[in-house]
């Protein structure tokens, strides 16, 4: 896109993430192509601060029935492949999961920000090291990831691979569960810790 | 016909209509134009020309039998 535009400052690369992350593999050339091909039309004719303008609005505009063929192509991939069909069922059981570790989630947060006992005075917490809400509210992380896999589906030599793509880089479910759970537990450990600390609690 | 499309908006109808059958599809080679993308380009298929004919047919037999709008006043019909 840049080589084609002679002008100063190009359409914002968000936009290009936003396009990357919505159209499947198969629509991705083609759409992004017309998306360059038509800015650098626009910016022949308008010059780049309308193109901009257009680009954005475009892409906005463009957003629901982008939704709509990605889910069109999920639902036929779905229809016609029992590999996914089985899928469902894991991920429906992990999202059921996330019923009850979200309840322990939020009563472990309860707990720790406020001293409110929910559903979680059953169980002495304390003896942990890391407070229960941290690792539930990593569970409940983890349970969410776990629905990825049926949403991001990809056909590759002829084996079914289910992986998280983010900016249209395959990234292995488990890298990314692992990188959210910590990342999560450090985040919310730390939080629940600043809390008590300016609370005086 | 003057009427314009988002980018996005043409590729869903394009979609039902090649798994309809109706069109196919291959990507072309890559431009520097397209910041070296490929085009998608679309194909009329066999079973999609009868079905623009039935189509044609079937409008041409609606106003057929439309009466002559020109002197029609409202309520007359």
């Amino acid at each position: 896109m840049q080589g084609h535009l002679s002008s100063s400052k190009p359409p914002p690369e968000w936009g290009e993430w936003v396009l990357i992350g919505l159209v499947s593999p198969a629509d991705r050339d083609a759409i992004l192509g017309d998306f360059a091909e038509m800015c650098g039309d626009k910016a022949n004719e308008t010059g780049m601060r309308k193109t901009r303008l257009w680009y954005v609005l475009e892409i906005v505009k463009c957003l629901p029935s982008l939704c709509i063929l990605r889910y069109r192509q999920r639902r036929r991939m779905m229809g016609h492949t029992p590999f996914l069909q089985s899928s469902v069922k894991p991920a429906g059981i992990g999202f059921l999961l996330m019923i009850p570790a979200l309840l322990l989630c939020g009563g472990g947060l309860l707990q720790s920000l406020f001293g409110v006992y929910t559903v979680n005075n059953a169980i002495d917490f304390s003896l942990f090291i890391f407070h229960p809400a941290v690792i539930l509210s990593g569970v409940f992380i983890a349970c969410i990831l776990n629905l990825f896999p049926v949403l991001h589906v990809a056909y590759k030599d002829g084996d079914i691979i289910s992986t998280l793509h983010l900016r249209g880089r395959g990234l292995n479910l488990t890298v990314v569960a692992c990188v959210g759970f910590v990342l999560m537990t450090i985040f919310i450990y730390l939080l629940a810790e600043n809390f008590q600390i300016f609370a005086g609690v | 016909m003057q009427r314009t499309f988002s980018i996005g908006a043409i590729y869903v109808p394009l979609d039902r209509l090649e798994q309809k059958g109706y069109l196919s599809s291959y990507m072309g080679a890559p431009t520097q134009m397209r910041g070296g993308r490929s085009k998608r380009i679309y194909k009329i298929t066999a079973s999609g020309i009868e079905a623009l004919k039935t189509t044609r047919a079937l409008n041409e037999a609606i106003w057929a039998d439309m009466p002559n709008l020109d002197g029609l006043l409202p309520g007359t019909v």
